[in-house]
């Protein structure tokens, strides 16, 4: 063995590689702990909701997932601390090596010459004997480098090895399936649902009412099936049955994500009628109430007549429900929802979703300044191309409800929305395939919108108008386009971005990633408002422009509301 | 012990459970390929890579043994869930048929003769 650089043994092992991994094992081990916990709080929610003497087996089969999720990320941390380690350990070795490198460089550098050897027999063999010295040496520091890395494997190996095993408890119940599909399983969501479904339309759904009546928790069940499923399903039934159905059971056939948009505004409008008689009947108490003579004795009379103005908008509005100035494509006063529709779906060829925000009610559908005002104004606009719904699936947050602990300052509701929302896109989405889909969110709806989107809440294009924008980590959907639109001074802004578990949102909209910012055309901050008009002023006019990307008046949202349009007649090209 | 079955809520946990381990099989697929790649990365040092394999191969297993297992459960709330919503008419045929039996005065006259008044 010649002394020769390229003759010293290099590390068994990538140092840089093995930390590499070890750090992307840490990494792909953790998630498997909020796994499990996730599991398990679903599984926590059973023993509310059955309860028979065979559902404690059923209720107890989730106990080992917990431990086992902690046996896997403590057996795997040790594993990867070992392989630190034995990291570690290559590296000293591997610098002895590069000492020993250095050295050998050293003695072959150009400019040095060896002395010269006197030509006798007696000069040769010493010389000869000192090259076999130093051969041999550098063969044992060739071997120590060998030795110390087989000793850091062994090490290792020892470490591992001490790693205890998986108990046996675990082991044997949790059992991997050989035959368990790869694939995604399927929901049982369907599967629940179709059987029911298939039984209300029997015989032309002449029992549909009657089987309702008898199971009225079939509707909850009803409501969960996916819209595709249900629209599939309605899509099956033929025009007598469908027709049946429409007539004998509306609140179900109007609020079932996936119907026929046509078959929901029907079924919903035959609904009104016997809301407008019970609002005349509450009319007529009410008016025994303002009536000057009681109303001394009963109630001021000024919250009399403010109640009968509140009673003749709603009647005003089923009025128009009635008789079709109006169209209700969901409406469940129980659970809180009313979206209304403008335009034709027949003949449109976009679909734009309004959801407004904090301090929606079914009241703000009502009276003259109705909330879908902005949609009607898209819908006027675009001639016949585009159908609006203007959104409120569920309870939003009110600013009347934070002295009492609730408000839109907690992502609670939003989270709870989602879904709901996910539903309805996805259900408009069933029902008219073609239509290109926009989503305008406003305020707190933002929220809505982004977290609807793990839902399948999918849309072509979200126009985020002075949203909170969504509870982290967000990822933007490849397949949407963004746009981002709030005046300067947007009240939101004082506190967008921040976040304490369900306090805030922590993702302001113009942080999403791809995000296009549209110009709100809405002015900033008045500096008179510095020196004269004080916070109130400042926070009024921050108020003001916030809501004023609701407006249908050109004069104050002009840019908005004309982007938007832009945006639905090119689908999603230009602003 | 009461009995009760709210179906809705049973199938939302039901898929809420599904979704959670379809979510559960993807970060155990990643956790098999991290292993994998780090067992590579000991190719050349034999006795620690079969060390390691042992070891990691073991919680790679049972992470999966969590879906199979979970799922398992899942099958079994379904078919609680698939036998309720159809095997419901046939418990109201029965409840119908044994209500027009019972129905009937409990008390037969014609047996026990007529009922004081």
């Amino acid at each position: 063995m010649s002394i020769d650089v390229a003759a010293i043994p290099v590390a068994p092992a990538d140092s840089e590689e093995l930390r590499r991994c070890a750090r992307e094992l840490r990494q792909a081990s953790a998630p498997l702990r909020l796994s499990a916990e996730n599991i398990l709080f679903s599984w926590g929610m059973l023993p509310e909701v059955y309860r028979a003497p065979e559902s404690v087996d059923l209720q107890d089969a989730m106990t080992l997932v917990g431990p086992a999720a902690v046996e896997i990320l403590t057996g795997l941390q040790l594993a990867c601390a070992a392989v630190e380690t034995l990291a570690d350990e290559l590296d000293a070795v591997t610098r002895e090596r590069t000492a020993l490198v250095a050295r050998i460089e050293s003695r072959c550098l150009p400019g040095l010459r060896a002395l010269p050897v006197a030509d006798d027999p007696l000069s040769r063999q010493l010389a000869a004997d000192a090259r076999d010295d130093a051969e041999a040496g550098f063969r044992r520091e060739c071997a120590a480098l060998v030795d110390r890395w087989d000793a850091a494997v062994d090490a290792c190996a020892a470490r591992l090895r001490a790693i205890p095993d998986v108990p046996w408890t675990l082991s044997s119940t949790l059992r991997a399936d050989e035959h368990d599909p790869i694939a995604e399983s399927t929901s049982i969501l369907d599967a629940a649902a179709l059987p029911l479904l298939a039984r209300l339309a029997d015989h032309d759904g002449a029992a549909a009412t009657r089987l309702l009546a008898a199971h009225p928790e079939w509707v909850a069940v009803l409501r969960r099936a996916r819209p595709e499923t249900i629209a599939r399903w309605w899509n099956s039934l033929t025009p007598t049955t469908a027709a049946a159905l429409t007539a004998t059971i509306p609140a179900v056939i109007g609020n079932l994500d996936g119907v026929a948009i046509a078959a929901r505004i029907a079924a919903n409008r035959s609904r009104v009628t016997a809301r407008i008689e019970e609002l005349r009947r509450q009319r007529l108490e009410a008016q025994l109430t303002a009536d000057p003579l009681t109303a001394r004795f009963r109630s001021p009379s000024a919250q009399a007549d403010s109640r009968l103005r509140a009673i003749d908008a709603e009647i005003a509005y089923f009025e128009a429900v009635q008789d079709g100035r109006k169209q209700l494509y969901a409406w469940d006063p129980d659970h809180g929802s009313l979206i209304e529709m403008s335009g034709d779906p027949a003949q449109a060829t976009a679909a734009l979703f309004v959801v407004p925000g904090t301090n929606t009610r079914a009241e703000s559908f009502f009276g003259d300044e109705s909330i879908s005002r902005f949609a009607d104004w898209q819908t006027s606009t675009a001639h016949g191309s585009v159908v609006s719904f203007t959104v409120m699936t569920g309870p939003m947050p009110q600013l009347v409800d934070i002295p009492t602990g609730g408000g839109p300052q907690f992502s609670t509701q939003a989270l709870q929305r989602a879904p709901e929302y996910a539903h309805f896109v996805q259900g408009v989405g069933a029902a008219q395939p073609d239509l290109w889909m926009m989503s305008y969110e406003h305020s707190y709806a933002g929220a809505v919108g982004s977290a609807a989107e793990a839902y399948g809440g999918i849309v072509d294009a979200r126009f985020l108008a002075a949203t909170v924008g969504a509870v982290g980590p967000y990822t933007p959907v490849p397949e949407t386009r963004y746009f981002a639109a709030q005046a300067p001074d947007d009240i939101n802004r004082y506190y967008a971005g921040l976040r304490l578990a369900d306090l805030g949102f922590d993702v302001p909209p113009e942080s999403f990633p791809g995000v296009r910012i549209v110009d709100s055309g809405l002015p900033g901050l008045n500096p008179r408002n510095l020196i004269i008009g004080g916070p109130a002023e400042i926070v009024g006019d921050s108020i003001d422009h916030h809501n004023a990307l609701m407006s249908d008046d050109e004069r104050i949202n002009g840019k908005v509301l004309n982007s938007v349009s832009s945006l639905l007649t090119t689908k999603g090209k230009t602003t | 012990m009461s009995y009760s079955l709210q179906p809705d809520e049973v199938i939302g946990i039901t898929d809420r459970l599904r979704r959670a381990l379809n979510e559960t099989l993807d970060r155990s697929d990643a956790l098999r390929g991290a292993v994998d790649a780090l067992s590579t990365a000991l190719a050349r040092v034999t006795p620690a890579r079969a060390a390691f394999d042992d070891v990691a191969d073991a919680r790679v297993a049972l992470s999966r043994g969590i879906v199979s297992h979970g799922r398992a459960a899942v099958a079994a709330l379904r078919a609680i869930v698939v036998s309720y919503v159809t095997a419901d008419d046939e418990m109201a045929t029965t409840a119908a048929s044994l209500d027009a039996l019972t129905r009937g005065p409990v008390f037969d006259p014609s047996r026990f003769g007529a009922r004081p008044s």
